[in-house]
């Protein structure tokens, strides 16, 4: 393997830094402190599949943002500065703080979409379906990069989006996930707690 | 076997009909009729977004997930929220909606002004919110993606129910009959 040149610029992108080298490339560079926040949250992530509470997926997923976010807040106090985290993870973390109704409903309807299927995936129809989802956003965002796509790849974008898969009670393997989503888990108490007591600390 | 034939054909030509059994489907209801587990609140559905029920960190919130939208990339819902006085992070109605109509430069976050409507037999506090948000969260490839929210807020003594119906700008319109459908038919029940 080639070792990778020193960069010869840092800029600001939309995305956050970017480094430029000598071939031309740019890569996003992320702070310590987000670098720890993500190492962080994906631990947490390990640790909820590892007690098999991650069979409920939304809450797995908001205990351990809040986890890194909370870490982001701690820090944030102790140094008396904001960390340097890239826009979109800020966006998230203020919502988080200042907004927590919005910021659960966020993450709710993105890892509820085919995209993402993490919630309620018979929502998003059989594993195909969610497949040709998928297919069908990345080549649009590609495409809308002005990257050239291949005639099968616009072919695949201009047919129609998968169609809406059955969605009443007859659709058995929906109405399961949607009981259990209803119901109470692990991670779901524990997130709760979690929370309860930061926001408690906070008044 | 020509009379046989001729015998046959006459008895078919002259039976009496016999009952035509179509099955006729009852057109499925455009609506359904919700009422959460605590009963706060009833309301009419869009029927196929799936209700789901939590307990939050400011009370409890039933979600309406409806159809996939941005390329499957973010999914439309409704969300009702109610936020009890007394719980961790409570904030009283008049700083939420404040909170809820700031602007932020991020995300060209940007609020419509208030308007003042009666729903559930109280006073209620309506307005539309846009911002852009990197979509899909967390998957790459992503881009920024123009969301819009409709907010309600509705007093329930000193706690409130906040109402929001959340998709994407583009559409937004489309869900609207239906969200004026769902708050024309909520109810405070209880809380």
């Amino acid at each position: 393997m080639c070792p990778l040149r020193p960069a010869t610029d840092e800029k600001k992108t939309d995305w956050g830094d970017a480094r430029e080298y000598p071939d031309g490339s740019r890569r996003l560079v992320f702070s310590k402190e987000e670098l720890a926040g993500t190492l962080l949250a994906e631990l947490l992530k390990l640790d909820a599949r590892l007690r098999r509470w991650d069979v409920d997926r939304y809450h797995a997923e908001l205990r351990s943002r809040s986890a890194e976010f909370r870490f982001f807040y701690q820090l944030g106090k102790d140094s008396g500065k904001l960390p340097r985290l890239s826009p979109d993870l800020k966006v998230e973390y203020a919502e988080w703080l200042e907004m927590p109704a919005d910021y659960i409903d966020f993450v709710l309807q993105a890892l509820a979409s085919p995209k993402a299927d993490e919630v309620l995936t018979s929502m998003s129809g059989s594993l195909e379906q969610r497949s040709a989802w998928s297919r069908r956003h990345d080549l649009k965002v590609m495409s809308e990069a002005g990257l050239t796509l291949s005639e099968l790849a616009q072919k695949t974008l201009s047919e129609p989006a998968p169609s809406t898969p059955d969605l009443s009670e007859a659709n058995e393997g929906l109405t399961l996930e949607v009981s259990r989503l209803g119901e109470t888990s692990p991670i779901h108490t524990l997130w709760l707690t979690e929370e309860q007591r930061f926001r408690e600390a906070l008044k | 076997m020509k009379m046989t034939l001729l015998a046959i054909l006459t008895i078919a030509l002259t039976a009496p009909t016999f009952a035509q059994f179509t099955v006729q489907q009852e057109p499925r209801p455009k609506h359904f009729s919700y009422t959460p587990p605590h009963r706060s609140f009833t309301c009419e559905v869009p029927t196929g977004w799936q209700p789901f029920e939590e307990e939050t960190l400011q009370g409890t919130a039933v979600h309406f997930l409806g159809p996939a939208e941005a390329d499957g990339a973010f999914r439309a819902a409704v969300h009702v929220h109610f936020i009890q006085r007394g719980r961790p992070g409570f904030v009283p109605i008049d700083a939420a909606v404040k909170r809820e109509r700031r602007s932020d430069s991020q995300t060209s976050r940007d609020a419509s002004p208030i308007v003042f409507w009666r729903a559930a037999r109280a006073q209620a506090r309506r307005f539309e919110v846009s911002e852009t948000r990197q979509i899909p969260r967390d998957v790459l490839p992503s881009h920024p993606v123009q969301l819009h929210h409709y907010y309600v807020f509705i007093p329930a003594g000193e706690s409130y129910f906040m109402i929001k119906l959340s998709s994407t700008r583009d559409t937004y319109l489309n869900y609207k009959p239906e969200f004026e459908r769902l708050l024309s038919t909520f109810q405070v029940t209880g809380f």
